[in-house]
């Protein structure tokens, strides 16, 4: 084995040993905290816009533990994990400023969820390391 | 809208002030004072100002220019915070015409600021587009400041804050960042007569801190206020004791807003009487691509930059505010909606608690509005007259008349009416979650975020 081929070698063992490691602390967060639509949501077309979707409704947390989901990490992703342009706050109405950005929710309580993304095939939305369906 | 047709809305408008009933208000209001001692600034050019502003041979002229220049014969200071720091309590600042740049802080009981020239514009207190605040008052109860212009914030051009009896009469607030006027943790303010435009935020900000009762007494007043060009014509987070009366608000992205902030649940009292909402559809967003290239400081005066997101083409917009009374207001040319209410979650002021989340948006009565019609009686539709997100118990609408007597065309189809209004409703859940996006917007990180459809005004209405 070449120089060259043993630093590419170790670098994958490396590269995939830290991946294991990340899917490990991910399936640990869900197992703890498991995060779903408490009831079905509802997906709505802004008039004026097309090309954008709004969806909305209630998550619940039904999970072991408190979670705390930021809306900065909230993506939507295609059926080939693209990321579509997409904003969330946990809110049902509109407020200005702070609120609806982050939420604690205990085991067995629920929020408000609302996201919305531009973009056609939005399939998944991911928060952080738990992941809900995009109705259709 | 031709700007002939805003003027004669606003002195129609004021015609309709003169003949309004006069609740006693701002009973702690300070008067403006024509005597006692003085401190005197003035500019280098301040008597060629004074004689062309008053030219010609007239007695009246004469005697004035000659008395205006026998005063500037006295004067000692260039600055004017040299002339406000040298002003006990009680004294006069009296500001000769001309060009003042610098930034100003008035801190002390019954202090008085006031212009010399003919009209506001002659008395210009410029910012240098980096201060937050032209002039600022603090801790400045019985504050008077009249009759001269300020601009160019990177704030607020008047910022009131902790005081306690105020009154702002004809000035000028133009071209700031923020707001042109802001009050805030201020109480029985008046602010009569004020003009604002071109301001990023609202022409008027009246923040928190107007308590008072809703049986009068006390609160905030704006009396004859011409706001227009701004993205908020008046912002009022202040919705306990704010009384806005005879007012004209033109040609903003929004007319006037009321969304009370802070803890406590609004206790209602905010009155909005005999006010001309005119053709609020300033397409102000369109451009914020010349705003993100530049900081305030580099941009032209007079560039529009929006700092807050608002519905463009919404007349009046109440959010989340219990016992408004919305009455006699000619509301037209308005391409969204004319008047709005809407919830606001008790979680946007902070307040966690289930049982409280509706605690907003409650008997709010809007009667005798005439809506769809300019005051010459021409036709001017809304995109809707009336729009109510359903929200609340004990809301009411009556006796609003339409174009040509019409009833007003409103969303839902049926209001209940005054007095008993509506039996308590969460509201339309999707009309609700639709403006949810539009709380993303951020001028820099998110000017167009998805799902929001408040930031360009709808197609004109048939």
């Amino acid at each position: 084995m070449t120089r060259g081929a043993l630093v590419v070698a170790l670098l994958a063992v490396a590269v995939a040993a830290l991946g294991l490691a990340a899917a490990g602390d991910g399936d640990g967060d869900a197992r703890a905290a498991s995060v779903t639509w408490a009831t079905p949501p509802r997906l709505v077309t802004p008039s004026a816009l097309p090309s954008d979707a709004v969806l909305y409704g209630e998550v619940r947390n039904d999970g072991l533990r408190a979670v705390t989901l930021g809306s900065a990490a909230v993506r939507v992703l295609d059926a080939r994990g693209r990321r579509l342009p997409a904003v969330a706050r946990f809110l049902q109405a509109y407020a200005p400023g702070a609120a609806g950005r982050t939420v604690t929710l205990a085991p067995g309580r629920t929020a408000p969820l609302t996201v919305a993304w531009h973009g056609p095939g939005a399939r998944r939305i991911v928060l952080g390391p738990l992941t809900l369906a995009v109705p259709h | 809208m031709p700007w002939a047709r805003l003027a004669t809305a606003g002195v129609a408008t004021a015609a309709m002030l003169a003949s309004a009933p006069a609740p006693a208000l701002a009973r702690a209001v300070p008067a403006i004072r024509t005597a006692g001692p003085a401190v005197l600034a003035c500019r280098p050019d301040s008597a060629a100002r004074i004689r062309r502003s008053w030219a010609g041979r007239g007695p009246r002229t004469t005697a004035t220019r000659r008395a205006l220049l026998a005063l500037l014969a006295t004067c000692r200071h260039a600055r004017l915070q040299a002339a406000v720091d040298a002003a006990g309590p009680g004294t006069r600042v009296l500001v000769a015409p001309g060009v003042y740049r610098e930034a100003v802080r008035i801190r002390g009981r019954r202090r008085q600021l006031e212009g010399l020239g003919r009209r506001a514009r002659d008395v210009v207190v410029r910012g240098d587009r980096r201060a937050d605040d032209v002039i600022r008052a603090e801790h400045a109860d019985g504050l008077v400041i009249a009759n001269l212009t300020a601009e160019q914030a990177a704030a607020s051009d008047v910022h009131v804050v902790r005081t306690d009896g105020f009154r702002a009469h004809r000035i000028v607030v133009r071209w700031s960042q923020h707001d042109g006027v802001r009050t805030d943790d201020a109480d029985h303010g008046l602010l009569d007569r004020v003009e604002a435009y071109g301001n990023g935020a609202a022409g008027l900000h009246a923040g928190p801190g107007a308590e008072g009762r809703c049986s009068g007494g006390s609160g905030l007043e704006v009396r004859a206020a011409n706001a227009y060009g701004n993205v908020l014509g008046l912002w009022a987070a202040a919705g306990d004791a704010i009384w806005v009366h005879g007012s004209r608000f033109a040609d903003n992205a929004t007319g006037a807003v009321s969304e009370p902030v802070g803890p406590a649940t609004p206790h209602g009292c905010s009155r909005w009487e005999h006010d001309s909402i005119a053709a609020n559809n300033a397409d102000l967003f369109a451009g914020a691509a010349a705003c993100r290239a530049e900081p305030f400081a580099r941009r032209r005066p007079g560039l529009v930059c929006p700092r807050v997101a608002t519905p463009v083409g919404t007349g009046l917009l109440l959010r989340g505010v219990n016992g408004a009374r919305v009455r006699a207001n000619a509301i037209y040319g308005n391409w969204r909606a004319g008047v709005r209410l809407a919830w606001l979650p008790a979680a946007a002021r902070g307040q966690r608690a289930a049982t409280r989340q509706y605690d907003t948006s409650n008997a709010n009565r809007f009667e005798g509005n005439r809506l769809g019609v300019h005051l010459d009686g021409a036709r001017d539709a809304n995109g809707t007259d009336l729009v109510w997100d359903g929200e609340g118990a004990g809301n009411c609408w009556s006796a609003n008349g339409g174009a040509s007597g019409a009833t007003p065309t409103s969303d839902p189809a049926t209001l209940p009416s005054c007095p008993r209004g509506s039996l308590f409703g969460m509201g339309d859940a999707t009309a609700q979650a639709l403006e949810v996006p539009c709380a993303a917007w951020d001028p820099q990180r998110a000017p167009d975020p998805p799902g929001c459809d408040w930031l360009a005004a709808p197609a004109p209405p048939p």
